[in-house]
């Protein structure tokens, strides 16, 4: 649909990114801002700084460092002035930007009855930007569309953290909601879909609206905790397809299992660094074990120009191996 | 000059009355603000530009105008996302847009509230919040005794000074 430099980009991210080139600012994937030393732009694995006189440089050492006030109108912008109406975002330590954008944050934080109530003094900030890379998935459908039963194979998304699991499984979902065409000319009808989008990252909602192409026949729970999410999902909107981002938790899986159970065809993600290790994690042991999920997929980022897709049936057997460029 | 003296004289006596009212209608907006905040976790913007806070449709208070103010910056700029709301309460509290009505310390007082707006968590808004409502109520008595005080002796002075200056000059 849009990409990063069409799309309308929040205030905050518009001051981030006036320092760059444009030639940089569409390769940008994540910007570092730290108290007292200069913010770090990060594309396609490289850091850059900006110098005094606006040039760009890898030396960390010659880039200008920001200051409270920045911080403190940086906190200020994201949060549209109203930092209480935060307190959830600033406990759990993140807040997903209009458009999807997450920012990681970290400083002082103030402590109620032994827990965190919230960040109070945020010195650290982390913006993940969020990017479509529509047909990104167009190779792998034939291995996770199940053309006999006429419908997708349960799916779960494996990798690292910044390997683009959460682009890939938009893109499966706006796929999903769309409709598509195998590589044997077979058309597969659009799906039924629903997401339940916790952190605004799938679909980057701005008050229901989606921001990304979702597809036409999906339907979006914008901020709402998973494992209950998808209990709602599957009783009001009547899925073909749910669709959910990084399970985390024991009630994410409890939640995934019942819905597994239930009919519905499932794509998750997952942090992880190999399909395998998943018979070892005491939260998805269960659900490995008894090959709810019928295809992993392992992505890899290669020389950051090339995603590595590795598809794994139920039992852990690799099926194929894709490498698709990253435009 | 009878009629422009005995005018002053009135004017003046108006403006002890505009004060006890500006300061009473500020000190409510503070406390519906702080409904808005304890209970809705509104955003600050959000919650300034609804109607109800701003009180009476036609008004001077300090809630009404920043209403205003924050309506034209959002449709001057791309949007809300755009409008920086403490810079306008702040402009707001300089007294630029209140020569007459609002003195310097009820002015002090929305500034130092500004100050502290919005950068903090609920429970230490709603304590800002209160104090200015408290500091705002004992100036609003204040502002009342003031008004019992002079008002009538500021529209006496006014009648009586013209006659004076007119006996003076006849």
């Amino acid at each position: 649909m849009h990409k990063l430099e069409e799309r309308r980009l929040p205030s905050f991210l518009q001051d981030l990114l006036s320092a760059l080139p444009a030639s940089l600012v569409g390769r940008v994937e994540e910007i570092r801002v730290r108290l007292g030393r200069p913010p770090e732009y990060i594309a396609q694995g490289k850091s850059w700084f900006v110098r005094a006189n606006g040039e760009l440089s890898t030396d960390i050492h010659k880039g200008v460092a920001v200051d409270e006030h920045f911080c403190r109108k940086l906190l200020d912008k994201l949060t549209a002035h109203s930092v209480y109406s935060f307190e959830e975002p600033l406990r759990r330590g993140y807040i997903t930007a209009e458009g999807g954008h997450r920012v990681g944050l970290s400083g002082q934080v103030s402590l109620q009855d032994g827990t965190v109530k919230l960040i109070r003094d945020v010195t650290f900030f982390n913006v993940r930007l969020a990017r479509e890379q529509i047909g990104v998935t167009k190779r792998l459908l034939p291995h996770l569309y199940d053309s006999k039963r006429k419908c997708f194979h349960h799916t779960l998304l494996v990798s690292p953290p910044q390997h683009g699991k959460t682009t890939m499984l938009r893109d499966l979902v706006r796929t999903a909601g769309e409709g598509f065409e195998l590589p044997d000319g077979v058309l597969v009808e659009a799906q039924k879909v629903a997401v339940v989008d916790e952190r605004s990252e799938i679909a980057g909602c701005v008050r229901g609206v989606p921001q990304f192409d979702v597809g036409w026949r999906t339907d979006v729970l914008d901020q709402c905790p998973k494992a209950e999410g998808m209990m709602m999902m599957i009783r009001s909107m009547s899925p073909n397809v749910l669709a959910v981002d990084e399970i985390g938790s024991v009630a994410d899986a409890e939640a995934l299992q019942e819905a597994l159970l239930a009919g519905i065809q499932i794509f998750a993600t997952l942090h992880g660094s190999h399909v395998h290790e998943l018979a070892h994690r005491p939260m998805l042991r269960d659900l490995y074990d008894a090959q709810l999920f019928q295809r992993y997929v392992m992505l890899q980022r290669r020389e950051s120009t090339h995603l590595h897709m590795k598809v794994y049936d139920a039992h852990g057997v690799c099926l194929a191996t894709i490498l698709e460029p990253l435009s | 000059m009878f009629a422009a003296c005995s005018a002053l004289g009135f004017y003046r006596a108006f403006l002890l009355g505009r004060r006890v009212r500006w300061i009473r209608e500020s000190m409510h907006g503070v406390q519906r603000l702080e409904t808005e905040i304890a209970f809705a976790s509104t955003p600050l913007l959000t919650a300034l530009v609804k109607p109800v806070l701003a009180g009476a449709p036609v008004s001077d208070s300090f809630f009404a105008v920043l209403r205003t103010l924050l309506l034209k910056q959002a449709a001057e700029r791309r949007g809300a996302g755009e409008v920086d709301v403490r810079a306008v309460w702040l402009e707001l509290c300089g007294g630029r847009l209140y020569p007459f009505s609002a003195r310097r310390e009820e002015l002090q007082i929305m500034r130092e509230l500004g100050v502290s707006l919005g950068i903090s968590d609920r429970d230490d808004q709603i304590k800002h919040l209160r104090l200015t409502s408290h500091q705002l109520a004992s100036l609003a008595e204040d502002a009342l005794v003031e008004q019992q005080k002079y008002e009538s002796m500021w529209r006496s002075f006014g009648v009586l000074g013209g006659l004076l200056l007119v006996i003076l000059f006849v």
